[in-house]
């Protein structure tokens, strides 16, 4: 009987041994190139004057970098959540949260950010606000969500400038909105044109040029006083204003000299001194990340093309070589990309090029007036269309384009604000 | 009885082993390769040299909960990695054979692009 145990025992064990020989399976491809994520409505968030999960939801979506799942429900951040099911739905996390009255009027917002798959909390967040900043507190949630489950800092909280004008009319207005659109404001207005805003890096000034004088004049307006100073008025044009990255300096173009030419000034006017040294046109300055060195746009070669130079002049190298019509440079805020216009095939069309490799990306067509955002991860742009101009929004890696939500008029010379403390 | 016993414990085991070996049920591993799919997402670059491809040994359990994700070769991207254990992790429990068992050992090769 042992002897029958034993051999019994270890046919068992053979047995068992081979069933667990591995199925070998292979899957290629990615099912999908966006994250899905279930957002809830904030518990009791008809209170506030802005439907913040709305506001969640509509930022994650512009994006492009989610699949918006509605959880169809409210559910608050106090809420015992079953996460599992959450998972069965396909959402890879869930936004949840609630809006309450404080005593002194301002509300309470919260919100958690869960895990559905390892069932656990990556975040979570509570502020008092003001009901005016309702809608900022949205966009610091998206901003929060957009940053836990990508590692990148999200920008749905910043603002951009742009102007708006009806020419046939000679009306000219400069406005500051959020990054999606909403919540103009006016900066500037007047009958003559307003061009080539600029913001500074501390986001508390925008540089501009007015032909309020009837010439170009170049300005720098404190969004907080309203105040505001000439930075440049010399004989002829005063255009192109770009601020360094410490916001001490501006880097101008100003034809004083009889053809236009870069020059750097302090942000408070003083200081000026020319930095390129052509016989042709040089302009569009943009410094580098890191402050040390200026691209520009020059016709030396006979088209024009996208120079580089130290800031304090000297030697110019060339960056762009293909086409003959290469102009507005933007660098990418980590210095690594140079986006700029280049004319092919008739059209203007908006590029992006590694400056490591030289490695150059059409990002869209009809496109003028490049600026990227402070991540760095989009560049919007002035787009004609339906016998308008307004905004677009195109992913560094071209993926995603978006319209923004189209105001009325023509919208065009977009910069995109910084980051704010 | 002893001559039963006798043939389960010696000459049967290439028998054995072979019946027991996973056999190629088509069907059953492309519900596994649907679920795990489409439950994937990658947000990363997916212009890479090659066709970058992550290993992991999958234990699960005769009602298809996965128990144990356990990497056994990168893909050299850990992101991409990351993103494949937890679609993995999403399809638990995993589709079953038509005849309700499951294979309790899975070698998972994800790919990151499509093979034309």
């Amino acid at each position: 009987m042992k002897k029958l145990h034993t051999l019994l025992f270890s046919a068992t064990l053979l047995m068992g041994v081979a069933a667990h020989a591995q199925l070998r399976i292979d899957i290629a491809g990615v099912g999908s190139n966006q994250i899905p994520v279930a957002v809830a409505a904030f518990a009791d968030e008809s209170i506030a004057p802005q439907q913040v999960s709305s506001i969640i939801r509509a930022d994650l979506e512009r994006s492009g970098v989610f699949k918006v799942i509605d959880a169809r429900q409210s559910i608050s951040d106090k809420s015992n959540i079953d996460l599992a099911a959450f998972k069965a739905s396909g959402a890879d996390a869930l936004v949840v949260g609630s809006v309450s009255k404080l005593a002194d009027g301002r509300f309470d917002v919260r919100y958690r950010l869960l895990d559905t798959v390892k069932q656990g909390e990556l975040s979570r967040m509570a502020d008092a606000v003001a009901p005016r900043n309702t809608r900022l507190e949205a966009h610091r949630i998206a901003d929060d969500v957009y940053e836990k489950l990508t590692g990148v800092r999200g920008i749905f909280a910043t603002r951009i400038t742009y102007v708006k004008q009806n020419p046939a009319a000679r009306d000219y207005t400069l406005v500051i909105a959020d990054a999606d659109g909403e919540n103009e404001q006016v900066a500037a207005h007047g009958r003559e044109p307003i061009i080539s805003p600029s913001w500074s890096p501390d986001g508390t000034k925008v540089a501009y040029v007015s032909f309020e004088l009837r010439k170009p004049v170049i300005y720098v307006q404190d969004l907080v006083t309203g105040q505001r100073h000439v930075v440049a008025n010399e004989k002829g044009n005063n255009s192109a204003p770009a601020w360094s990255p410490d916001g001490s300096k501006l880097a101008l173009a100003l034809s004083k000299t009889g053809n236009t030419q870069v020059f750097v000034v302090n942000a408070d006017g003083s200081g000026m001194h020319r930095v390129s040294n052509s016989n042709g046109i040089d302009t569009e300055p943009q410094f580098s990340g890191d402050g040390q060195s200026l691209y520009f746009t020059s016709d030396r070669s006979g088209g024009p093309q996208i120079y580089k130079m130290g800031v304090n002049g000297g030697q110019a190298t060339r960056v762009t070589f293909n086409g003959n019509y290469n102009i507005s440079p933007r660098i990418s805020p980590d210095g690594k990309t140079l986006a700029w216009i280049s004319q092919r095939n008739g059209g203007f069309s908006l590029y992006a090029m590694d400056l490591a490799s030289g490695q150059e990306q059409r990002l869209a067509d009809g496109a003028t007036e490049p600026s990227f955002s402070p991540n760095g991860k989009y560049i919007m742009y002035a787009t004609k269309g339906g016998g308008r101009t307004s905004l677009a929004v195109v992913s560094v890696d071209g993926r995603i384009k978006q319209n923004l939500s189209t105001q009325a008029g023509n919208i065009r010379e977009p910069s995109w604000g910084p980051f704010m403390k | 009885m002893m001559a039963a016993a006798d043939n389960a414990g010696s000459g049967n085991t290439g028998t054995a082993a072979k019946s027991a070996a996973p056999t190629r049920d088509n069907g059953y591993i492309a519900a596994i390769t649907a679920k795990v799919k489409g439950n994937s997402s990658y947000g990363g670059d997916l212009d890479q040299p090659g066709n970058p491809t992550v290993t992991f040994h999958v234990e699960q359990l005769p009602t298809g909960e996965i128990i144990s994700v356990r990497k056994t070769r990168s893909s050299g991207i850990a992101a991409f990695d990351d993103a494949v254990e937890k679609a993995i992790n999403k399809s638990s429990p995993l589709p079953k054979k038509k005849d309700g068992t499951v294979e309790r050992s899975l070698e998972i090769n994800f790919h990151m692009k499509d093979m034309q």
